[in-house]
């Protein structure tokens, strides 16, 4: 061929790979979504070999007033386990129960209380029993029967408080019926005689979570209505008492063999909707109801002016005292009556319920619509009210009569602001322990659980596509208990101590993309769920 | 029957000689081959023929001896012999010039040599038709140097020149015999969908860049110009009969045929007329690609918000965490449930673009023209009148299936060698044609409306999730319960609803495209050289007034048309400086005010500098500007495109515009009213960015909302430097060209979102109504603020090679300087590959009688950006080929061709089908 052509040869291969597409799409309008290529996980300072799980129910996998196999698979240190086995993590053994109904039994017969009965299941409004809905059912979980054998690298152990951890008859089922025993425990326990604590370390765990310690501590009173019947650990005292020192034990054994880990800190347990899902000012009513009672308690406040003044207080130091019982009511919402502690400014020990205090989830919802909150209106006191109007005077039994109708809601069922003052207190100076100790041990990196709940329980927090609120039911965050996470909080948590591991010991599970997605994990389970 | 009847015509047509000088004679080249087509011209009368198949002639001219005849050819030099007896027999040897000889008047609108045109101008004549690969001389323009040939369909392709074109081409003029062919409903015209037949074709001429100097507003991007045979000088019937088929993968190996006839007769030196028809039909290329719009290798499995590209009525999606946010409000969800909600866009499972069209093609046209010489001089009165009906597809906004659209033209016009005069109207009638797109949305409204089906959707979720599904779970349950009662293609219910939605015109519950809108156009030249000697001068000047009338479907002509018109003069003064022996100066100046009913009137100037240099080396400048006034799109749209209000920005169209719209359940505890009003000066006075709004809903930062209140439209500019060379060098013939083209207030949409309440910007209130979703998305016409700039280059090359092989190859580069960056908002559409590379190689007289060619054309990739979608066209390499065989004892051409020989299927425009390969037989009769 002549030379003379040859360029257009040239041209022509030189042209069939002109540019790349890239550099086409480079500065257009629309580039396409390039994938990113992730860099690839690294565990930092942490050695994951080894992870043992430390706590109550969350690191258990409680949610829906049960632990049963499903929730357990779906527990915050499973969920962690599963990311850490990306990157030297080993096997992690839970102590799962026998089925998904949830509960412990002992010889077959069903262990009393919520904590150990069978699951809650959504009933289509609310929360309902999983008898409710599949007719009655016993829970499998035997402590008789199929213990599970240890060692356990989850050592969740729902119910426990900080100086359970360090009790060695905890486990023992001798104990169980002196109420000194967990169930829970009693199923795990290597022996009769050992600690959850001891458990734990006997497995020489290369890293650790030690969450909600400290949660349990204020939880009992809370749910009790702080009636006294579940104390509040005290914040100062020895190992297995105070929860200061016990908590700075927990942390110097779990690190004393060189192992890092993770602690969480105390939420505020009254933000959960355990607390604030049943209004404070549901007692709604019509104008003439309103009346009523208003006139019922005028009454209340008149009876007792002159008892106290047949007490010979003086009158008008009488009318000061009595006129706290004159609670006014108008139509629409109206704050419950609950009863506190008798005292000389409230000799009576009941008043209406101000703007913060609580209602716990477990109130007798029926109850209240007839009455109880505000006043048990027999036909006998409706004559001494009629009696009153007249102008009459009622006789002392008669007043008797109409003071001794008053309804209020019993201390079991609420939070008044003196409780709720006592158990913020406790948390925070929980708090201020467990922040005092992860910042003076570098091992040891603190999870702001506080903080994450709160975020949750005001704006809703935010996972990937999902904001999870704490609302009971629908928020996504709480289970049917109001108290415990569901599955996909548990993953949001596991998440958030991810980011905390990155942060603390240099590992990049977020930075890598292995950090777990909030939409794989239910919210609830199904009622059919075997 | 087919072939017999041209004969006996020409029978009788070869009757019609009278009295006087007889000629007769033959035209051959030098090397003795017979020149069929050759134009025999009495020299200083309009009296003429043809030469026949062999190259023979006869010819009676009114006139006694002696007087010269004079034989030209489009390639050859013109030779003129004096004619001294009667009977006498004239031989006539043209020498073969080259394409520099060739004669175009387009670019002055006064006849020169290419090698001496001011611009850039290409031209596509009757031996490039004859010997092009493609299937039709339309598709071979796209062989032309710099030349994009945008294929929208089977029967529509836009030709385009430089960038910046989508198929809404409207900076690209085209005129076929000085009419301008556009449609009036869209302002640009669709292909040769109703333009010429082919064998009616005399010459193309292309002037890449803007022409707005002499043609006006519209030739901003460039033009095309065809002109037919006129019966004076081309008498007789020739016909053109293709049959093929059309393989491509997604639509298979389908029928084809074209068929041209032209009959045209010279009554008398004083009266002529012709007639065309053309038919073609076929079946067009499918569009069937399931790529994501929105996500890189989504599918409709991994996608919930999939955006199919040629999936139709999944464009609709929806937020299901804000849908949960209002059921909550209406009740119709638990309180605090939208928490189990996640914030995922949903679309709508939509339906395939092949339930939606029969992809038939069809187009058939007609045209008939009465030429009255009066003096028997050139002086001539003509009419013209076209028809053409057709069925297409278009992808503008949406994909349009254009069926039955029916346009017709009627031009009247007077003119001599030294003016003309014309006035002509161009109407159209949308037919049957309907949006593709919005049809699959309707006939999913049909079955269930978006509201229902998004809230089965989110309310399904919920309920799946609290019996304890995971996302993917609930996701699964929502899908299955919202599409429950699915109208599946192909059932009763799927047809019924189709063929509701196709017939009904309002587009908030049909997709039927309804238009009858029209244009009249006068426009004259007056070319003074004869009058005046110091240098030629031209005047002209032309008015179009326009009348929309889409009974409110496209425009807001609901009460009756919208009219408004457009004037413009412009003069041309040229004059030749010879300097030496050697070198001669061509300056030519010219300039045009332009002035529209509604926008300042416009000087669009252009000066240009020719230097030829012993005869064979001519170098050209040239500084131009040009502008663009906004389409009747752009001014009076008042539509729905089911993602958005269209709204035009003519001051009368923001009033005459308005939409009640129902605002949320949020809202109206705000105090608002359920149903607000918002007229067409929402976008432009109250909204946000579309962008910004995003970015607010990405992030829930209200201070990252932006006003958007776009200005009203005004027309765009171009200022245009071109410079090139043409010559012979050696045994090469070189055409390179250059420019630079500089664009400001580019017409461009702003997507924008107007809140139903509140002020833009107020920090408040409007800030309220965009995060309850109480806004309208908008598209406004406006003018961007991006400086555009474009460059680029291209040179072609032919030559001889072995003799008598014709080889030529062109490269083009064109390139955008534009700070996308700066302006992420805007898209530039420049649609066209920063490399392209066309070769031919042929012969036409391989052996006796026998022909070939050879066509080649690379283009590398580029970005696609358009109203449709966004998408990156591949590179591909694209090889015609045909050969021909002429029998001059029955006057036949008979060609075999093929298209896309390689087979890889390719596409020049995101969304559309992709090109197949075309194999043809065709026989073409008489057609000289």
């Amino acid at each position: 061929m002549n030379t003379k052509y040859i360029w257009l040869l040239i041209i022509l291969i030189g042209f069939s790979a002109c540019n790349e597409p890239e550099d086409v799409l480079k500065g257009t309008s629309e580039e396409p979504e390039v994938v990113v290529e992730l860099p690839a996980l690294t565990a930092g300072s942490a050695d994951f070999s080894n992870y043992v799980a430390i706590g109550a129910s969350f690191t258990a996998g409680f949610t829906d007033s049960a632990l049963f196999k499903a929730s357990q698979e779906n527990s915050f240190p499973n969920i962690l386990a599963q990311q850490f086995s990306n990157i030297g993590g080993g096997a992690f053994t839970q102590p799962l129960m026998n089925d998904n109904i949830g509960g412990i039994a002992v010889g077959g017969v069903q262990l009393p209380g919520s904590s150990v009965g069978p699951r809650l299941v959504f009933g289509g409004a609310g929360p309902v029993p999983l008898s409710s809905v599949i007719g009655p059912v016993t829970s499998t979980t035997d402590l008789l029967v199929n213990n599970p054998t240890g060692p356990f690298n989850n050592m969740g152990v729902p119910g426990a408080k900080s100086f359970h951890l360090l009790f060695d008859g905890y486990g023992n089922l001798g104990n169980l019926n002196l109420g000194l025993a967990n169930p829970y425990f009693i199923r795990m326990a290597s022996s009769p005689t050992a600690t959850i604590l001891g458990d734990a370390m006997a497995q020489n765990p290369t890293f650790f979570t030690l969450s909600e310690i400290g949660g349990n501590d204020v939880l009992g009173y809370a749910t009790s209505g702080g009636d006294g019947s579940n104390t509040i650990t005290p914040s100062a005292g020895p190992p297995g008492v105070g929860f200061d020192q016990t908590f700075g034990f927990l942390v110097s054994t779990l690190t004393s063999g060189g192992a890092k880990g993770i602690v969480t800190n105390v939420p505020y347990v009254t933000d959960l909707p355990h607390f604030t899902t049943v209004p404070n000012n549901a007692l709604e009513i019509d104008a003439a109801t309103a009346g009523q009672l208003t006139g019922f308690f005028q009454a209340v406040a008149g009876i007792f002016t002159q008892v106290l003044i047949a007490q010979m207080v003086p009158p008008a130091q009488a009318q000061a005292i009595a006129s706290q019982y004159a609670i006014p009511f108008s139509e629409g919402k109206n704050r419950w009556i609950i009863d506190v502690p008798v005292t000389q400014t409230n000799p009576l020990g009941f008043r209406q319920m101000t703007e913060d205090e609580l209602l716990v989830l477990t109130i007798d919802q029926d109850a209240l619509a007839q009455g109880y909150g505000s006043v048990a209106l027999s036909n006998e006191v409706l004559q001494v009210l009629g009696l009153l109007q007249a102008g009459g005077t009622p006789t002392p039994q008669q007043g008797a009569l109409v003071i001794g109708a008053v309804n209020g809601i019993d201390d079991g069922d609420a939070l008044d602001s003196d409780e709720l003052a006592e158990i913020k207190n406790a948390t925070d100076a929980y708090n201020a322990t467990i922040a005092a100790i992860a910042n003076a041990n570098e091992n040891v990196a603190l999870v702001d659980l506080n903080s994450i709940l709160g975020e949750a329980s005001t704006t809703g927090i935010s996972s990937g596509d999902f904001t999870l609120t704490t609302n009971l039911v629908t928020g996504g965050a709480v289970g049917l208990d109001g108290i415990h996470l569901t599955a996909r909080g548990y993953a949001v948590m596991a998440n958030e101590i991810l980011k905390v591991i990155d942060a603390a010991f240099g590992s990049n599970f977020e930075a890598s993309g292995n950090l777990v997605n909030a939409g794989d994990y239910p919210t609830n389970y199904h009622p059919t769920l075997q | 029957m087919k072939t017999i009847l041209p004969f006996l015509l020409l029978l009788f047509c070869g009757l019609t000689y009278s009295q006087t000088t007889s000629i007769s004679g033959t035209v051959v080249d030098d090397s003795g081959q017979p020149l069929p087509g050759a134009n025999i011209i009495v020299t200083g009368t309009s009296t003429g023929t043809v030469t026949d198949f062999d190259g023979a002639f006869n010819l009676s001219a009114g006139q006694n001896p002696p007087f010269s005849v004079q034989a030209s050819m489009i390639g050859f030099e013109t030779v003129t012999i004096e004619v001294t007896t009667n009977n006498q027999v004239l031989n006539f040897v043209l020498n073969e010039g080259t394409a520099l000889d060739e004669v175009v008047i387009s670019a002055s609108r006064t006849p020169e040599r290419i090698f001496e045109s001011p611009v850039t101008v290409e031209r596509f004549g009757l031996k490039e038709i004859k010997n092009t690969a493609s299937a039709d001389f339309y598709d071979g323009l796209e062989n032309l140097k710099g030349v994009d040939v945008n294929t929208n369909s089977l029967t529509f392709k836009s030709v385009n020149t430089r960038g910046f074109a989508t198929f809404a081409n409207n900076r690209f003029m085209q005129l076929v015999d000085g009419m301008d062919n556009s449609t009036p409903a869209l302002n640009f015209p669709i292909g040769n969908l109703v333009g010429m037949t082919e064998t009616d074709v005399l010459s193309v001429e292309l002037l890449p860049g803007a022409s707005s100097a002499l043609y006006g507003a519209n030739a901003f991007n460039g033009i095309l110009f065809m002109r037919s045979k006129n019966p004076f000088d081309h008498a007789g019937i020739s016909t053109s009969f293709k049959k093929g088929i059309t393989s491509q993968e997604a639509a298979g190996d389908n029928e084809y045929t074209d068929l041209s006839i032209r009959a045209a007769h010279k009554f008398s030196n004083k009266f002529a007329a012709k007639v065309n028809f053309g038919y073609l039909k076929g079946t067009d290329w499918a569009a069937n690609s399931l790529e994501d719009k929105d996500s890189q290798g989504g599918t409709r499995a991994s996608n919930l918000s999939y955006n199919g590209v040629n999936v139709y009525g999944d464009d609709f999606k929806r937020n299901i965490h804000s849908v949960a946010i209002t059921m909550e409000g209406l009740g119709l969800l638990p309180a605090g449930a939208s928490a189990l909600v996640p914030s995922e866009e949903v679309s709508r499972i939509g339906y395939n673009e092949s339930d939606l069209t029969d992809y038939n093609a069809e187009s058939v046209k007609a045209d008939w023209g009465l030429y009255f010489r009066p003096w028997e001089d050139d002086f001539e009165i003509q009419y013209v009148g076209k028809v053409g009906t057709g069925t297409t597809i278009y992808q503008g906004l949406n994909r349009y299936n254009i069926d039955g659209f029916f346009q017709q033209q009627h031009k009247l016009e007077v003119k001599n060698d030294h003016f003309f005069l014309r006035g002509y109207v161009v109407s159209d009638k949308a037919g049957d044609s309907y949006d593709m797109t919005v049809t699959g949305i309707q006939i999913l409204n049909e079955w269930k409306d978006h509201v229902t089906y998004f809230g089965e959707y989110t309310g399904a979720y919920v309920q799946a999730t609290l019996g304890g599904a995971t996302n993917d779970q609930a996701h699964l349950a929502a899908r299955a319960q919202a599409e429950s009662g699915r109208f599946e293609p192909g059932t009763p219910q799927y047809k019924a609803a189709f063929n509701r939605s196709i017939n009904d015109p309002n587009l908030i519950t049909g997709s039927k495209f309804q238009d009858a809108s029209k244009y009249y156009h006068a426009d004259g030249n007056y070319n003074l050289s004869h009058l005046i000697d110091f240098a030629e001068i031209q005047v002209g000047g032309s008015y179009r007034s326009y009348s929309l009338n889409s009974g409110g479907t496209i425009y807001t002509d609901a009460a009756g048309p919208i009219d408004y018109s457009e004037f413009g003069v412009y003069t041309q003064i040229q004059k030749s400086f010879e300097l030496n022996e050697s070198l001669e100066l061509k300056l030519t100046g010219s300039a045009r005010y332009d002035k529209s009913e509604f926008f300042d009137g416009f000087v669009s100037p252009r000066i240009s500098a020719g230097l030829t240099i012993n005869r064979n080396h001519n170098i050209r400048t040239s500084v131009q500007t040009g502008f663009r006034n906004p389409t009747t799109q752009d001014l009076f749209i008042g539509l729905d495109s089911g993602q958005g209000f269209l709204v035009g920005s003519a001051p009368s169209n923001l009033e005459r515009w308005s939409r009640p719209l129902d605002v949320s359940g949020q809202g109206q505890l705000l105090g608002q009213p359920a149903t607000i009003t918002q007229t067409g000066a929402a976008p432009y006075t109250n909204s946000y960015t579309a962008s910004s709004l995003e970015a607010f809903g990405a992030t829930g930062d209200p201070t990252l909302l932006q006003v958007a209140n776009p200005d009203l439209i005004k027309p765009e500019k171009v200022t245009s430097a071109e410079a090139g060379y043409r010559g012979k060098l050696d045994k090469f013939i070189v055409d390179f060209s250059m420019y630079y083209n500089s664009y400001e207030d580019f017409i461009s949409q702003q997507r924008v979102a107007s809140p139903y309440y509140g002020v833009a910007g107020d920090g408040g209130l409007s800030v309220a109504a965009i995060a309850n979703g109480d806004f309208q998305g908008y598209s406004a016409y406006t003018n961007s603020e991006a400086k555009v700039n474009s460059y680029g280059a291209s040179i072609g090359l032919s030559t001889k090679v072995f003799g008598n092989f014709d080889i030529s190859g062109s490269y083009t580069y064109a390139k955008l300087d534009f700070d996308q960056e700066k302006y992420p908002n805007f898209a530039t559409n420049f649609n066209t590959p920063e490399h392209k590379f066309k070769a031919s190689f042929g012969n036409t007289e391989l052996f006796k009688n026998f022909g070939f060619n050879i066509a080649y054309r690379f283009s590398d990739d580029y970005f696609w950006e358009a109203t449709f979608g966004n998408g990156l066209v591949p590179e591909f390499h694209v090889v015609d080929a045909q050969i021909n065989l002429k029998v001059p004892s029955f006057k036949s051409t008979f060609k075999a061709g093929a298209t896309n020989l390689l087979g890889d299927e390719y596409y020049t425009a995101f969304g559309t089908g992709n090109i197949g390969s075309m194999y043809y037989l065709s026989w073409t009769i008489n057609n000289l």
